[in-house]
């Protein structure tokens, strides 16, 4: 797994670190401390105190400085111990700071790599087409790896936001897929439908993006002719060989309780696709995302 | 196969069970150093301890004792006998036996944080210390190269809450003593009699390199308290120390001085690791 240290990863939702908080999360085996200062972006270090070894997911935000929850020592948002409780009226020497890495947010979702500096995200998939206008909808956390986990995924269709609408209880959409597979280049797949009452259209397809580790960042995009594209994204996470995150975001559509809707569907959507994820017996269908 | 484990750990004395809790109808089935044990009181009221095979057969009977409530064995041959504790023979004292409480950490790192100091605003806040009296002021700790037992003294801290007993806020004088790497006692300034220390003492039972059964006692001058009240006090800051020690890493007591980064307040903890690393203490540190 050594070179994919160098590559950025989903790890959270940016809503899911409000300010003021500390959580950790497991990337390629290793601990991180995640932590957002009250008026700034989010921070990514070892999860581990230089002082005494305490995790630091446990601390508490105090302004823009993380506190470690043993002996309170106060760490900026640069990594640098700036505050020794115990001896008040020392300023700590440089040496004592937290190893960080490099940390973005982009698409609704918080982004890390493990080696190599903050630089380069910019040129990587995980920066997107979705960055302005992301809404982040839910992570589930599924058993199994990466890899598995991606090749499940291959052939399989994810509602556009707009449809996922349509299919709210009531809202008397009905749809019936007749076929799906995978383009050639297996880099893609593709599904045909009908709409009730309807001709059969291609209605989206699926890609893998380019990026690596390879078929990390997953993105679904509407293709009809009579409404805007619209784009899921799903977001793989190695947390280890053995369990893997996966980090939904799809497109607002500016309008808040929309918004909330979408939420709402994708998150029911999204516990769906866990159960389809864990079973793999269960047939392709066994997830028509709008029953 | 039990790995092979060093004279420092093996010759320590350790408690498997409180006194009153190993009772003729209850053998205690424990592991220790990662090895099975099984002790037994027979109905006359004898103890009897053996190492056992992972299969449950006797391998051999070890050594045992009785004292200061708790029963003590050993796997190895100590050229020590258990440590003294005058302490108990003094009039007016009361014991409290804690209970047990098992910890996923070292013992190393167990009584590391039982000497600290400076984590009593953070973990035991507005009990045992609180913001902003958070100095640590200088201190002493020492190994006693006659009795080779490592020694803190002259500690002060602020505290709301010292013990069960206290009726406010008050600057308490500590003492530690750590007779063996693994087992140690403080001595702080007693609510109950003016002059006089109370103790309190913990006894790790490593099961695993990273897993303790923590036996504790409280020796003190409380004539107000109710066994209940003080087993309470004494549990709840126990539980606030198990949510750091559980998430400390490495869950081994690193003794490379360069792993980790000291303050001065961490004196004790700097004599402490040295202390271990001159033994050859392997069992438990990293
Ligand atoms: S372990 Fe973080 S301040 Fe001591
Ligand atoms: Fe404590």
């Amino acid at each position: 797994m050594s070179e994919t240290r160098q590559d950025w990863h989903a790890v959270a939702g940016m809503s899911d670190l409000p300010a003021g908080t500390a959580r950790a999360v497991t990337l390629l085996g290793e601990d991180i401390a995640l932590w957002r200062g009250e008026s700034g972006s989010a921070q990514a270090w070892r999860n581990q105190c230089p002082h005494r070894g305490m995790r630091l997911s446990f601390g508490q935000v105090r302004g823009d400085r993380l506190s470690c929850r043993y002996h309170g020592w106060q760490f900026d948002t640069a990594a640098q111990c700036k505050f020794m409780p115990a001896h008040r009226k020392i300023s700590p020497p440089a040496s004592v700071c937290v190893p960080s890495y490099g940390c973005r947010e982009s698409g609704g979702l918080i982004w890390i790599r493990l080696a190599g500096d903050g630089d380069g995200f910019e040129d990587t998939a995980a920066a997107g087409d979705t960055q302005a206008d992301a809404l982040f909808c839910k992570s589930i956390f599924v058993d199994g790896s990466l890899e598995t986990l991606a090749d499940r995924l291959v052939g399989a269709y994810f509602p556009p936001a707009s449809r996922a609408l349509e299919a709210m209880p009531g809202a008397g959409f009905e749809g019936e897929v007749l076929d799906h597979g995978r383009g050639a280049d297996e880099s893609h797949a593709v599904v045909a439908w009908r709409r009730r009452g309807r001709e059969p259209e291609e209605a989206f397809s699926t890609s893998y993006h380019g990026m690596r580790p390879a078929r990390s960042v997953i993105r679904v995009v509407a293709k009809t002719e009579d409404e805007p594209p619209e784009a899921l994204m799903l977001a793989l996470q190695a947390m280890t060989e053995r369990r893997t995150g996966v980090h939904l975001a799809t497109q607002s559509s500016g309008n808040d309780e929309t918004d909330r809707q979408r939420r709402l569907y994708f998150g029911r959507w999204a516990r769906r696709l866990r159960w389809f994820l864990e079973h793999p017996e269960a047939p392709f269908d066994g997830f028509r995302p709008w029953t | 196969m039990s790995k092979d484990l060093e004279p420092a750990a093996l010759d320590q004395w350790y408690v498997i069970e409180s006194s009153e809790d190993l009772r003729s109808d209850q053998p205690r089935r424990t592991r220790l150093l990662g090895r099975p044990i099984l002790g037994e009181r027979s109905a006359s009221g004898t103890v009897t301890i053996e190492e056992r095979t992972e299969e449950g057969e006797t391998l051999r009977k070890l050594p045992c004792l009785e004292r200061y409530g708790y029963v003590w064995t050993t796997l190895g041959a100590p050229v020590k006998p258990l440590f003294d504790m005058p302490e108990f023979e003094e009039d007016g004292r009361r014991l409290v036996v804690c209970g047990v409480l098992t910890v996923r950490t070292s013992p190393g790192r167990i009584v590391e944080n039982f000497l600290d100091l400076s984590h009593f605003p953070f973990v035991h806040t507005d009990i045992l210390g609180a913001e902003p009296m958070t100095e640590v002021t200088p201190y002493k700790a020492k190994l006693d190269e006659s009795s080779g037992e490592l020694w803190v003294t002259e500690c002060g801290f602020y505290q709301p809450q010292a013990m069960a007993a206290s009726s406010g806020a008050a600057q308490v004088d500590y003492l530690y003593r750590v007779p063996q790497p693994y087992a140690a006692v403080l001595y702080k300034s007693s609510p109950g009699k003016a002059g006089a220390f109370d103790l309190i003492g913990i006894f790790p039972q490593p099961l695993e390199e990273t897993l303790c059964d923590v036996h504790c006692f409280m020796l003190v001058y409380d004539d107000v308290s109710s066994y209940e009240g003080m087993l309470q006090w004494q549990q709840g800051i126990f539980l606030q120390d198990r949510i750091i020690l559980e998430n400390q890493r490495p869950a081994r007591l690193p003794l490379d001085p360069k792993a980790e980064l000291p303050s001065r307040a961490d004196t004790s903890a700097i004599q402490y690791r040295r202390w271990l690393k001159n033994l050859g203490v392997e069992f438990g540190v990293a």
